[in-house]
């Protein structure tokens, strides 16, 4: 079963298992067993997002999770801990994704935790 | 809310069949009754529900305040055997979830979700010597949900640790 909602589930289960690596259509593909031209083709035809783009949102959303979280780990840390090559190129990233610093973000107050369910 | 018992629990594979939801918490509510059917249907078609050992978990895969609403992704998942064959549908898919885990046991009404969840961050993950582990936490449905709010039923929050 090849379509669209079994992709982006797979793909984003393999980003979840993949965060400290560089993530590419090849890697992608090859996950779920497709050919980068049809994996290529039904992302671009249903997400706004191109796949970088895609995986680096989640990579830096995640990261920016575990900059509150971890404050015992520096920022070089987690640059290399979300595959990047260093502190530099994540900073630029993150600056672009969420229009601070991770060092800004870091610092700002605690976020809060308020999962709310009540689901079934 | 009662105090929890936390426990350290070490999942090395607990596999699940899931459904994902992606958009507002509001927008899942709405949507959690409709997604948690086409999980137990596709169980039941299939087989895999065990009488008191298949367990249902709601996932949490973003913080909402850090990611858009549009592209919160939240689970509906079921516990299933590891051998379980489980062809995969376009809505339905499979996964293992595996890692050290906080496991705060709660009793818990409808109205006591957004406390407990707070609890196991704010009262035990930041006051304690556990370290926050890069993964998504999740809440284990461990006798069934409450119909009402006056009703309680236990729930296990599962917070990744080092």
């Amino acid at each position: 079963m090849q379509n669209y909602t079994w992709l982006l589930n797979h793909t984003e289960d393999y980003i979840e298992s993949h965060l400290d690596q560089k993530i590419t259509l090849s890697d992608v593909a090859a996950n779920i067993h497709m050919s980068e031209y049809h994996f290529h083709r039904l992302f671009r035809k249903h997400s706004k997002e191109t796949l970088n783009q895609f995986v680096s949102r989640i990579k830096l959303e995640r990261s920016a999770i575990f900059l509150r979280v971890r404050k015992d780990i520096s920022i070089t840390d987690i640059a290399y801990r979300y595959g990047y090559n260093d502190a530099s190129s994540y900073n630029r990233a993150f600056r672009r994704h969420f229009g601070v610093t991770p060092t800004v973000f870091r610092k700002e107050q605690d976020m809060p935790s308020n999962k709310d369910s009540s689901n079934i | 809310m009662l105090k929890p018992t936390i426990t350290i629990e070490n999942i090395e594979a607990m596999r699940v069949i899931y459904v994902r939801f992606r958009g507002s918490y509001n927008e899942f509510r709405k949507n959690s009754r409709k997604l948690f059917e086409q999980l137990f249907s596709f169980a039941e078609a299939n087989q895999l529900i065990i009488p008191d050992v298949s367990k249902v978990l709601t996932i949490y895969h973003d913080n909402p305040f850090i990611t858009d609403a549009k592209n919160l992704r939240t689970s509906v998942a079921m516990t299933i055997p590891l051998n379980a064959a489980v062809t995969e549908t376009d809505e339905i898919s499979s996964m293992v979830i595996s890692g050290n885990f906080g496991v705060g046991h709660f009793e818990l009404n409808l109205g006591e979700y957004g406390d407990a969840w707070n609890y196991m961050y704010q009262d035990w993950l930041f006051s304690g010597e556990n370290k926050a582990r890069d993964a998504f936490p999740f809440e284990l449905y461990v006798s069934e949900p409450p119909k009402n709010f006056k009703a309680k039923s236990l729930t296990d929050i599962y917070i990744p640790i080092e």
